[in-house]
């Protein structure tokens, strides 16, 4: 059997890939590892398998320097947010294989709209499953605090717009006291989920020190935006028992994060914005309740004075009465008296007369009884003297009478 | 002695009535109970006449206020 020299071998393996893949075509991976040399991009591209677990293909990739300007030329920033790890694009490769270097696919052109739309569907599954576990409503019924003057502030350090966001809320022109408490986080590249979902764990723990907590960074890729669409973290922001404001700096669509969230805000100085205002809206409301509270209570002391005025004339025309009444009833009395004496003077007469009546009638009983007699004509009684011959006598004892007629 | 209240000679007033309408007063008292009854009469009226020129004054101190 012929035995090869590895040149012999590798320039048949180069002449027969020419001669089967001499045109360009399109294939899709995903970037696994990107840097940049002399101007030129070399990336690790992989398949996984459909578990994600597995590397099923794995090869080198180059973006020549002046393909890169041509390209960057055609489709501006976008290109810089795919050639991002961990995005799946779709390449216009060449597949070259050199006796020395080995396979490499030489990459003419990049298809966005293949990494969106497959963005854009990771994003439907990621919302669909967040709603399916009743997540996706969570943070965003809760309501704010009155007032927001303990901020959990999830961010780099080092992230454009974390000092904007410290020096805004500091100068608020109302003197709010607001204190910020950083959560480091990665806020661009492949930590960003892991360092939100565990910072999110210990925000829970101690979320009792907070009125909400805010994720904020300056603007950054498109692509870059990919982790808050994750799945994992986009749950543990739902579960965030404070209020969750972003601030995460983006002009197009907002992420999932942004729609999980309470409140979603373009820029960091936004955020800030939206927490003044909302503390001046309750200092706000606090002078209303004021106002309302000294209107109402001098309604109530003009009502009891009203009826004090009111009692006041009630009791006079009631003592006023009273005194009348009080006169009446000396009228009436004084009236009264002087017959009610006389009445009863007549009484005591009346008594008098009778009495002697009385005495009469007894005194002329015990002289019969003794003897004496009393004699009467026509009814009256007569002395000697008077009596004359012929008149005719009654006598009266005490046992009875008799008639007689004077002789003489 | 102190002033007998309005009450307590209207009372005594109102027992002189009722006694001399059930004839309970003794003919000897008669003269001196008909004087004590305009005593006390005169004396109620003298309150009430106080009273009402009290109550007078206060109007006026509304009034002027």
């Amino acid at each position: 059997m012929h035995t090869y020299s590895l040149y012999d071998l590798n320039e048949y393996i180069r002449r027969v890939l020419a001669l089967n893949l001499g045109d360009a075509l399109w294939v899709t991976g995903e970037i696994a590892q990107i840097g940049l040399s002399r101007g030129h991009y070399y990336m690790d591209l992989v398949q996984k398998s459909p578990e994600g677990d597995e590397l099923v293909a794995q090869s080198q990739g180059v973006l020549w320097q002046a393909q890169y300007r041509q390209l960057r030329r055609q489709m501006g920033l976008t290109l810089d947010e795919l050639l991002t790890e961990g995005i799946s694009v779709r390449l216009k490769v060449k597949v070259d294989f050199h006796e020395r270097f080995g396979l490499k696919l030489f990459i003419e052109d990049i298809d966005p709209t293949y990494t969106f739309g497959l963005l854009h569907q990771q994003r439907q599954e990621v919302i669909r499953k967040l709603q399916s576990a009743g997540l996706f409503e969570k943070n965003a019924s809760l309501t704010f605090p009155p007032v927001i003057q303990r901020i959990a502030v999830f961010t780099s350090a080092t992230a454009a717009g974390y000092q904007d966001f410290l020096a805004h809320l500091r100068n608020n022109p109302y003197g709010y006291a607001i204190s910020t408490t950083l959560f480091e986080v990665a806020v661009q590249g492949a930590q960003v989920e892991a360092d939100i979902v565990a910072a999110l764990h210990r925000l829970s723990m101690r979320s009792q020190d907070f009125d909400v907590a805010v994720v904020i960074r300056g603007g950054g890729a498109r692509t870059d935006l990919a982790a808050f669409d994750q799945y994992a973290l986009n749950v543990a922001a739902a579960q965030c028992p404070l209020p969750l404001l972003t601030g995460i700096g983006h002009e197009t669509d907002a992420t999932i994060l942004d729609l999980v969230a309470a409140l979603s805000l373009k820029t960091p100085t936004a955020v800030a914005d939206f927490i003044i205002q909302h503390n001046l809206q309750f200092e706000q409301n606090l002078l209303i309740a004021g106002q309302i509270i000294q209107k109402q209570a001098q309604v109530h002391l003009r009502d009891a004075d009203r009826r004090l005025v009111l009692l006041a004339q009630q009791l006079k025309l009631g003592a006023k009465h009273e005194v009348i009444v009080q006169h009446r009833l000396l009228d009436y009395i004084t009236q009264t008296l002087p017959a009610l004496a006389r009445r009863r003077l007549q009484d005591a007469d009346l008594q008098l007369a009778q009495l002697e009546r009385l005495r009469q009638s007894l005194s002329a009983e015990t002289a019969l009884r003794r003897g004496f007699t009393i004699t009467t004509r026509e009814g009256r009684a007569v002395r000697a003297a008077e009596v004359q011959a012929g008149d005719r006598l009654l006598t009266r004892f005490a046992d009875g009478e008799t008639n007689s007629t004077v002789d003489e | 002695m102190k002033a007998p209240s309005y009450e307590s000679a209207m009372q005594e007033l109102q027992r002189i009535v009722d006694d001399m309408q059930e004839g309970a007063v003794p003919i000897d008292e008669l003269a001196l109970k008909a004087a004590k009854a305009a005593e006390l009469i005169a004396f109620c009226r003298n309150k009430l006449r106080a009273i009402e020129s009290e109550i007078q004054q206060i109007d006026a101190q509304e009034n002027e206020g």
